[in-house]
Order: structure tokens, then C-alpha cells, then sequence
């Protein structure tokens, strides 16, 4: 499919003198899967109404397959939007929805039940056809009212949070679901989320928004393994974040304990270093090695993993300072014969200087 | 020993429904079933109830022209009425729950609840003076040379129509906006993102998912228009062919009570068919979108 490109420029909404929307720059490639992620209020959602028409842009332009409709109404837009809370129309059975976007569009009743039958077909719902939505699950829901946006063959389709009203394992299979769809038809799909494991599953490209503006964006792999902001790493769930002075190209230092990295930062620079939780693991500290040494201060056992939270000690025991930074560690379980140290053992940590990403301030 | 113990606390449950029962019972059950009593009892040269039992009133009601052409012309104000306050009232409605600006919401909130917080005799007094043959419509129909001379705008079936409007169109609006109100904005957007105008998306989402909405307020506004009275009896004068003005004028002027309550009870009736037409309609309709 080649129509479905979308960009948006110089984007600026919001309200009088709030601006809750700031994006300079946003394409999204014909039959792309673009999740859009970010914490509530990031204007997330903002950017879907505007794209959608909802929301009248106080700058900028939206353009469509080259058209610009950043002043059209959002009925002559030619999109397809999916709701949270999927706004079935409860008056109208299954394939009076459907049907709904061809009707006002005045195209034949022959050609509304073919594309009907279709998309029931596609969504797996063809015995469902004459049920009112009240009388379906919301599983069964969410796929009528992705059928709904589907069935007139929008060039865009636009998903609000989807699956949030889904319960966990109905979500993971809807998001594979929606993922083979999306592959079949090859429509391009603009996905709105708060749950960063959503957004990295299913799509082509992630955009991090915050406040307004777009953090990040790129290929799941990409913006997980090399966030550009500390707000990157910590949406996604890195857990750790250690702002440090950098020493050499080596080593790194904070609050008097160095820890060991690998940066192209001049010495003197401010930088956040991020350590996942399960990158890291835990030495005795009998053995000499690299790696900050650290006080138990926490550990349970979570079913295949232990959670350890270690106290970071200064390199120089005698210095008394300000209580270190406290790590969080995920460490696997390694069944009846170990267990990781005890609540008040003194212990290094270690970890891959190589995979560890630091952040220039 | 849970038996009695849960009898007596279930019991208790209904205590507090008793002073409103009470009230209930004394202002109003008891008084429409003599009423009724008083109905069917025969009259004297007098028109002074006697004892026993006849169906004479009913017949009179029924058959006589006094009484049956009033409730003909009432019923068909009523209906008339509750049509207007539907077409008037849905914009108006509309506007209420979808205004963006908070003090245009107040100004309507305001426009809409005046008439129920005027005194019923200023209010009246008001529209005499609006029409009276001096008043500021006359000159403007005499002065724009539509009319020879003032005319009597007090009297008649659309001065009728319009007064009775204006005083039940807040029920209208209040019914109608706690409808509107609850139509999820989601449905406006789907329709509309889906490539329907505004026009069809009235047709087909909004005017369906307002139907218990219109329902209620015309069953509300239909039975208040039937009963009316003291409006068109302080604009119009007594004169006038209403059921309610009939009732009055036979009950108070003519002592001809059993034939005023006759008159009452068919009027009761006629409203009670029409509340539960419409309302069986509105069930079957509300049980094909929530059951």
C-alpha cells in the first residue's frame, strides 16, 4: 500500500497561553506502525485529536499522502479512529456499525454487506453479526470497533488507548492480534499508549512524548538500548539512574564512589549513568574486581527472580559522607542452592561496562 | 431466631417512607378517591350531591359539547405544546451541555429557569402587558402596518399555545439537557470521524440516543399542559374553551361539583393513557441499547 503517510510540522495546540502540544517534526511512513508513548499528560492524546481533527492546531500543519488537512473537518479527513472506551454505537447491532462509515458515505447496500462480511471475517466476529454491542464481551468489542475504523478503508487508522480496558491477558492476545491485522491490511496506525511494554511490543517505531514535545523516537530496540534523556531511560523502565561527574574515559564518579563505564566525555562532565536492573549482578566483596562495593539493604524473592536493593559505599571507607545512592538489582533465580547476600552484607556490584548507557546532561 | 429479628429490621427499613406516606395518603390519595366518589354521585336542581350512585357526569363530560369540545382543544394545545417544547427546547438543551464558555452556560441556566422563578401572577401580568391592545406588539403590528387596528391578542388558541410554552419549556430543557449530558462525547467523535456530517450524526446518533430524554419531558410537559390553568386564566381571562378553566368555572362559579370532579377525573385519565403510551415506548426503546 503506498497512500498513509503522514507528517506533521511545527505543530504547536493548547489552550490561551498553555501549550500542551510542541512538535517540530513527525512523519509516519506508509503502512507503519507508530506507537506514540508517554506518561498522562504528555499530550499524547492531544496529538491524536489534532491529527484526527478534533483539536484545532494554534500552529502548523498536518498533511496527509501530501495533503494538507490541518483545516479540515474531521468527517472529510478519510481516517479511522479506535476509542478507549470504543464508542459502539449501543443502539445499532454489529453490522449496523459497521456498515455506519459506508452509509453516511452513501455507498451501496450490496457493496456494505461484502466489506461488512469482510471485515467480520478479518476480526473473527462473523456469528456475531446481528448482536447488539451490550451483548459482547470487551474483548469482542474492541475488535467491532476496530472493524468499524477498518471497514471503509481509512489511509490512517488512530488508536487511543485501545487495550487499557482490557484485562492483562486479553491485552497481550489483542496486541498480537492487532499486529497481524495491521500486517494484512497494511494500514498505517498511529498508536496511543501509556505502557511503554504495549508500545515496544507492537510497533515499527516508538515517539516518546513529554510535556508536549517528542522526547525520543525510533525503532523499539533503538530508544530502549540507547535512551537520549534520563526521562527516556526512566519512562522505559530502567530503573537506575546515577547522575556522575565523568573522571576518565573508564570511570566515572558519584557522591565518592566511581563506577566503571565507557564514555567519550571529557573529564569534568555532568552525566547520568542508567543501570537496568538486569544488568547487574552481584560479587563478593572478598574479590577484588571492578565495581562499586554496596550494603544490602533489601532482598525478596519474587517467584523467577530475587529483587536486592544495595546501598553504594564511597571507594574511601574512612570518608564519612551523605548515605549512598540506593541500586535496585533484578538477579535471576537460581533455584534450592543459591540465594544472593543476606540484608546487611557488603557486596560488589558488577556489571558490563560496555552495555552501560551514560547520558551527557 | 433470624426470622423475626430480620422481619422486625426489614420492618424498620420502611420507617422512614412513613411521614411522606402519611403525607401522600392524606393530601392526595384520600382526596382524589372522594374525588371520585363525588363524581358519580347524583345531583339535586342544586347540583348538591345526593346519595347513590350515576354515570350522568361521565355521560355529560362525554357527550355534552361544553365539556367535550374543551377537552378536544385542550388535548390538542397539550400536544401542540409538548411538540413546540421539544423543537424549541432541543437547541436549547443542546447548547447547555455543549457550550464551551461557562458564562453562556450560566446566561442560559438563567433564561431557562426565570419563568419557575417568576411568581406565576408577575410573569402573567407580564405577557398581558407584552400583549395587551396598547401594548408594545400591538404598536409594532400597527405600526409596521400589518394590522388596521390593535388586536386582541389576549384571548385565543395561539396566545394560549404561546404562554403555556414559555412556562413549561423549562422542563422541557432540564429533561432534555440531563439526556443530552449523558451522551458520551465518544459517540459524536467516532460518527463523526467515521465521514459523518453533522447533520447525519444528529439523525443517526444523537436524536436516537436522546429518545428517553425527549420521552420524559414530553410525558412531563404534556400532563402539566393538560391541567394548566391559572396562566391562561390571568392572560386570557375565563373565557376560554381549557379543560382546567372549565373545572374551575364549574367546581367555583357554577357549584356544579360532581360534574367539575367528572371533568377532573377525565382529564386524569386522558394524561395517565398518554404518560404510559409514551413511556412503554421509551422502555422498549432503552431496552434495545442497555438490557
Amino acid at each position: 500500500m503506498t497512500s498513509g503517510h503522514v507528517a506533521v510540522h511545527g505543530l504547536k495546540a493548547g489552550y490561551g497561553e498553555t501549550t500542551i502540544l510542541d512538535i517540530d517534526q513527525l512523519e509516519v511512513r506508509p503502512g507503519e506502525f507508530l506507537s506514540v508513548l508517554g506518561p498522562s499528560g504528555c499530550g499524547k492524546t492531544t496529538l491524536l485529536n489534532v491529527i484526527a481533527g478534533f483539536v484545532e492546531p494554534t500552529a502548523g500543519s498536518v498533511l496527509i499522502d501530501g495533503r494538507d488537512l490541518t483545516h479540515t473537518p474531521p468527517y472529510r479527513r478519510n481516517l479511522g479512529l479506535v476509542f478507549q472506551s470504543y464508542a459502539l454505537f449501543p443502539h445499532m447491532t454489529v453490522t449496523q456499525n459497521l456498515s455506519y462509515g459506508m452509509k453516511v458515505r452513501g455507498a451501496s447496500k450490496a457493496g456494505q454487506a461484502t466489506r461488512v462480511a469482510e471485515v467480520l471475517d478479518l476480526v473473527g466476529l462473523s456469528e456475531y453479526a446481528e448482536r447488539m454491542p451490550r451483548q459482547l464481551s470487551g474483548g469482542q468489542q474492541q475488535r467491532v470497533a476496530l472493524a468499524r475504523a477498518l471497514a471503509y478503508s481509512p489511509t490512517v487508522l488512530l488508536l487511543d488507548e485501545p487495550l487499557s480496558n482490557l484485562d492483562a491477558k486479553l491485552r497481550r492476545q489483542m496486541q498480537s492480534e492487532l499486529r497481524q491485522i495491521q500486517r494484512r491490511v497494511g494500514t498505517t496506525m498511529i498508536f496511543v499508549t501509556h505502557d511503554q511494554d504495549e508500545a515496544l511490543t507492537m510497533a515499527d517505531r516508538v515517539a516518546l512524548l513529554n510535556r508536549g514535545r517528542i522526547e525520543q523516537i525510533g525503532t523499539p530496540q533503538d530508544i530502549y538500548r540507547s535512551p537520549r534523556t534520563p526521562f527516556v531511560a526512566d519512562f522505559l523502565g530502567a530503573g537506575n539512574l546515577v547522575r556522575a561527574t565523568v573522571v576518565d574515559s573508564h570511570t566515572v564518579v558519584s557522591n565518592g564512589t566511581s563506577l566503571p563505564v565507557t564514555t567519550d566525555c571529557p573529564g569534568g562532565t555532568e552525566v547520568t549513568v542508567v543501570l537496568r536492573r538486569e544488568q547487574l549482578r552481584l560479587a563478593s566483596d572478598a574479590v577484588a574486581g571492578q565495581g562499586p562495593r554496596g550494603e544490602v539493604t533489601f532482598r525478596a524473592f519474587s517467584g523467577g527472580t530475587w529483587h536486592v536493593q544495595v546501598r553504594l559505599l564511597p571507594d574511601d571507607t574512612a570518608a564519612t559522607r551523605v548515605p549512598g545512592q540506593v541500586i535496585s538489582v533484578e538477579l535471576p533465580d537460581t533455584g534450592r542452592s543459591g540465594a544472593p547476600a543476606e540484608e546487611g552484607e557488603v557486596v560488589r556490584l558488577t556489571w558490563g561496562a560496555d552495555s552501560v548507557v551514560v547520558i551527557q546532561e | 431466631m433470624m426470622g423475626p429479628l430480620r422481619r422486625r429490621t426489614r420492618l424498620l427499613a420502611w420507617l422512614p417512607l412513613t411521614p411522606g406516606g402519611l403525607f401522600l395518603l392524606a393530601l392526595f390519595v384520600v382526596p382524589l378517591f372522594s374525588l371520585l366518589v363525588l363524581s358519580l354521585r347524583p345531583t339535586d336542581a342544586y347540583f348538591d350531591p345526593q346519595q347513590g350512585f350515576t354515570a350522568a357526569q361521565y355521560t355529560e363530560v362525554l357527550s355534552g359539547r361544553y365539556y367535550r369540545d374543551a377537552l378536544a382543544y385542550t388535548v390538542e394545545m397539550a400536544l401542540i405544546v409538548t411538540v413546540l417544547c421539544a423543537v424549541v427546547g432541543y437547541p436549547v438543551a443542546w447548547l447547555l451541555v455543549h457550550a464551551r464558555s461557562a458564562v453562556l452556560r450560566l446566561v442560559i441556566v438563567l433564561v431557562v429557569v426565570s419563568p419557575l422563578l417568576t411568581s406565576v401572577v408577575v410573569r402573567s401580568f407580564g405577557w398581558r402587558a407584552l400583549l395587551a391592545a396598547n401594548g408594545p406588539v400591538n404598536r409594532l403590528l400597527v405600526g409596521t402596518r400589518l394590522v388596521a387596528g390593535p388586536v386582541n391578542l389576549l384571548t385565543g388558541p395561539v396566545t394560549v399555545v404561546v404562554v403555556v410554552t414559555h412556562v413549561l419549556l423549562p422542563f422541557a430543557i432540564v429533561t432534555l439537557s440531563t439526556a443530552l449530558s449523558r451522551i458520551d462525547d465518544a459517540y459524536l467523535r467516532a460518527s463523526s470521524s467515521l465521514g459523518a456530517r453533522p447533520a447525519a450524526t444528529f439523525l443517526n446518533v444523537v436524536l436516537p440516543l436522546s429518545v428517553p430524554g425527549l420521552v420524559s419531558g414530553a410525558a412531563i410537559v404534556f400532563s402539566l399542559a393538560m391541567g394548566i390553568y391559572v396562566t391562561p386564566l390571568l392572560v386570557g381571562g375565563a373565557n376560554q374553551p381549557l379543560a382546567g378553566l372549565r373545572v374551575y368555572d364549574q367546581a367555583l362559579r357554577v357549584f356544579n361539583q360532581p360534574s367539575a370532579a367528572a371533568m377532573s377525573f377525565t382529564l386524569f385519565a386522558v394524561s395517565l393513557v398518554a404518560i404510559a403510551v409514551l413511556t412503554r415506548f421509551g422502555h422498549h426503546w432503552e431496552r434495545r441499547i442497555h438490557d
